[in-house]
């Protein structure tokens, strides 16, 4: 089967995609005139998937931070550290793990093929030992360390803690220095199991590469046959907020605030709902806005203010914050200028600019390999499509976006968190 | 690709580089002055000239009539260069081919102009209120280094091994100097800076060069009668007898352990190109010593990685590590470095390191603001900019190039965060 061509006439981008027989998605967007060549290998799963029913139908239930733990472990390999052999060809490689993906990734200006083939044979070869499982444990447990002292992990986790009751979004992506010591080889073979799973994966490149060549490695290279989706399971998350506050003390320069918007997620056309949450945000809250700007002339917030909308298929919010000196007032301010807003109501000229300017944004998008690459990888792994958001974005109406106000932020579903300056300062 | 150089004036040059691969078009200015004139000021500037204009006096309508520009990026910053401080002003709009034939970029690079030279003034200052907000919020981004504790051990690092000279200035300038600032005397730096900082434009995009001429010299044309001042080179560190060592106490999870080093060598030396091999070797790969020893054989450290400033001619280790590993950290670090100068690596080493380097010079032209800062620093640092140039010089460096580098390379200084006493 050959790949079918995708044209989005607006952006001139020609996209190639194709599902192979094992039920991996494969996509090629060539960019000729760039030196980067990139490629992407992702799968779906992420922190979240702690629990989970397997092939034969038994259920587990793993460690936080197994997820992240496997994405480190899966770069060793019996004759040493895959990143090495990147670095033999000139290609950086790296990988990242959220609440919902895992991806790996590498770029080069030189040696494409080479690292390509490297990039889909070490994901699909697993080799965990007990030593090196020790051995990775003191590494995990300084980075977990790193993001402990890092405010803006700690605000954002903290407001996650009480958005949710019971959803594993309320856990840190890299679990705690507790649970990774409770991994083993064989919980990481599991996991691998279930989960690397062609049927279960995209894979995206980008660059100026020929799509013909990439295809037939992909081909080559990662063959198998279909199977039965996973199941990842998920306890019951009631809609309520768990708690409405935390607050901690850390040695920070300037106190912390993310407030954050319980929303009920929404199963058909997500792509629709981030788009309208785009725009709605950015009305209210964009530097364009009257609510940001009274923030900003009060002293409250700085340009490192922002909002924006949080979302998978089981967890939705609206989170907005940033460095402020009084928390506690913009907290108070922030709730009663949005509701002064809503008693107002939303101007059709807000709206306009607010999609011009995404669509701006979505046109300088595209000016990145890497960016564009992680976007289309990480729609594609919820089954959307990136070229979609353009359509989507012109589609949008003033209505949906006032419907969206009405029944999402003019609502009591909210929690704050907040970091104060520690005393001893 | 290269940027193509035309004298706009006195002391303003235009930099093009006409290019179909961006959707974007970036017209980007940038301002040379030392930090010892004034780095507050400097750092403040384009905080309150971004606010507004004569012709938008209000900070939302200068963001409304950005929006309506398809959401054209006008934005201001500051970088540290040496010992100079470099201005950012930068304006970035998406290409009409994309917007059904519509083009923001002759409004972008108006409102750009505007902010550059026309704002709004009062009795001969800047607007006074925005002056003492920015001040506030200027002040407030100092204080939010102390919550980044990479970069906060990096900044007490410098600050200790290079007191008392301009190196040591931080690239926002001290609170004491902000706090002096009043809307009169930051008007009267503006216009001083406008008059004798050597002033680069810089536009990458999808146009012609008789237009990018046209929209650079229409930027500047508001420029008045100049007296451009070539800036100089920074300093000669001053080395300790001794070693120094600082360490600092705070409630946190993870020490961070930073070194300075001081080297033979700057940027614009022969031999430079052994400096740079020498550091990629040591510590600025995943293939590099740090990262092999520090992190995946002795599992102490996420991260350990060294960096070179060329223009003043140091080098610079972090590591984020256990607390009382820091004997052993320490060990290795400098015991790696000890290992470069006895000519201790691989072939297989330079090959990966060259490698690594060829890639990261290729792809420093794939972004328009990258491809901007890497030619202005090359040729601030009186370095070749040609790419293959570069990666040229690199191959001819040897083994015993490296090594001589290494042993040109001596421990200054070692920072510890560490955590609270008696915790």
């Amino acid at each position: 089967m050959a790949p079918t061509l995708v044209e989005q006439r607006r952006l001139r981008e020609r996209l190639y995609r194709e599902d192979l027989p094992s039920g991996l998605r494969a996509f090629v967007l060539p960019k000729p005139g760039f030196q980067t060549r990139y490629a992407t290998f992702a799968t779906r799963y992420g922190s979240n998937d702690q629990s989970f029913v397997d092939a034969s139908g038994n259920r587990h239930d793993t460690p936080a931070g197994i997820a992240h733990f496997l994405e480190h472990k899966l770069f060793e390999e019996e004759d040493g550290n895959v990143s090495e052999r990147f670095s033999a060809l000139g290609a950086m490689a790296n990988a990242y793990t959220n609440y919902t993906a895992t991806t790996y990734l590498f770029s080069t200006a030189t040696h494409f093929p080479e690292s390509l083939q490297l990039l889909l044979e070490f994901v699909q070869h697993p080799y965990f030992t007990p030593e090196s499982v020790t051995k990775e444990q003191g590494i995990i447990e300084q980075e977990l360390r790193m993001y402990l002292d890092d405010p803006r992990v700690v605000v954002f986790q903290n407001l996650m803690e009480a958005l949710y009751h019971a959803h594993p979004v309320r856990e840190e992506i890299g679990g705690t220095v507790e649970s990774i010591r409770r991994i083993t080889a064989d919980d990481l073979y599991l996991c691998y199991r279930t989960f690397y799973h062609p049927g279960n994966m995209v894979f995206f490149a980008t660059g100026d590469v020929d799509p013909g060549a990439v295809f037939d490695a992909v081909h080559r290279l990662a063959p198998g046959e279909k199977r039965a989706p996973v199941q990842h399971l998920r306890p019951e998350e009631p809609s309520s907020v768990c708690k409405e506050l935390v607050r901690r003390a850390m040695p920070v320069g300037v106190p912390l605030l993310d407030l954050g918007f319980k929303d009920d997620p929404v199963a058909k056309d997500p792509l629709r709902r981030e788009v309208e949450m785009e725009i709605l945000l950015d009305c209210l809250f964009g530097t364009s806005s009257d609510i940001y700007q009274t923030l900003y002339e009060e002293g409250l917030v700085s340009e490192h203010f922002a909002a924006s909308y949080f979302s998978g298929d089981d967890f939705a919010a609206s989170v907005l914050g940033g460095p402020t000196p009084e928390p506690d007032r913009l907290h108070d301010r922030i709730l009663a200028l949005l509701s002064d807003q809503h008693k107002a109501g939303l101007a059709k000229e807000a709206f306009d600019r607010s999609r011009r300017k995404s669509i701006g944004e979505f046109v300088a998008l595209f000016n990145s390999p890497e960016a564009v690459a992680h976007s289309f990888s990480e729609y594609a792994l919820r089954g959307l499509d990136l070229f979609d958001a353009l359509d989507a974005l012109e589609a949008v109406r003033f209505e949906d976006i006032v419907r969206r106000f009405e029944e999402h932020l003019a609502q009591p579903r909210t929690a704050v968190s907040i970091i104060d300056r520690a005393e001893s300062q | 690709m290269a940027f193509e150089q035309t004298r706009l004036s006195d002391g303003a040059e235009l930099f093009f580089w006409p290019t179909n691969k961006f959707k974007t078009t970036t017209v980007r200015v940038l301002l040379r002055q030392p930090l010892s004139a004034g780095a507050g000021q400097g750092a403040l500037l384009p905080m309150v000239v971004r606010r507004g204009t004569r012709n938008l006096p209000e900070p939302i309508a200068l963001s409304r009539a950005l929006d309506a520009l398809y959401g054209a990026d006008l934005r201001g910053d500051v970088i540290k260069l040496g010992e100079e401080q470099v201005l950012i002003f930068h304006v970035e709009a998406a290409n009409a081919t994309y917007l059904d034939g519509e083009d923001p970029l002759r409004g972008a690079v108006d409102l750009l102009g505007d902010v550059l030279f026309d704002p709004r003034i009062e009795d001969g200052g800047f607007n006074p209120s925005w002056v003492a907000q920015e001040k506030e919020n200027l002040l407030r981004r100092i204080q939010g280094i102390y919550s980044d504790k990479a970069h906060y051990a990096q900044l007490r690092l410098i600050e200790t091994m290079c007191a008392g000279e301009d190196y040591a200035i931080p690239r926002l300038g001290r609170p004491e100097e902000i706090e002096s600032i009043t809307p009169h005397s930051l008007y009267a730096r503006w216009q001083e800076i406008l008059r004798t900082a050597p002033i680069a434009v810089y536009i990458v995009g999808d146009l012609q060069q008789d237009r990018a001429q046209e929209e650079a010299e229409r930027l500047l044309d508001r420029l008045s009668r100049r007296d451009p001042k070539a800036p100089g080179s920074a300093s000669k560190h001053v080395v300790p007898p001794e070693p120094r060592h600082v360490t600092d106490h705070q409630p946190v999870s993870q020490g961070k352990l930073a070194f300075g080093f001081t080297t033979d060598r700057r940027a614009d030396a022969p031999n430079y190109p052994a400096l740079v091999m020498m550091n990629g070797i040591y510590g600025s790969f995943s293939h590099s010593k740090l990262f092999q020893e520090v992190r995946e054989r002795h599992s102490l450290a996420y991260y350990a990685y060294s960096q070179i400033d060329g223009l003043k001619g140091l080098m610079f280790v972090q590591s984020g590590i256990e607390f009382q590993n820091r004997g052993q950290a320490e060990e290795i670090i400098l015991g790696q470095l000890e290992a470069m100068r006895r000519g201790d690596f691989r072939e297989q080493e330079m090959r990966d390191t060259l490698a690594g380097i060829e890639s990261q010079i290729l792809q420093s032209v794939d972004a328009p603001s990258e491809a901007i800062m890497t030619d202005f620093e090359l040729r601030a640092a009186a370095r070749p900019t040609d790419p293959e140039a570069r990666i040229a010089a690199l191959r001819e460096v040897d083994a015993a190039a490296i090594v001589q580098a290494a042993k040109a390379v001596s421990l200054d200084t070692v920072y510890f965060l560490d955590g609270q006493e008696g915790s």
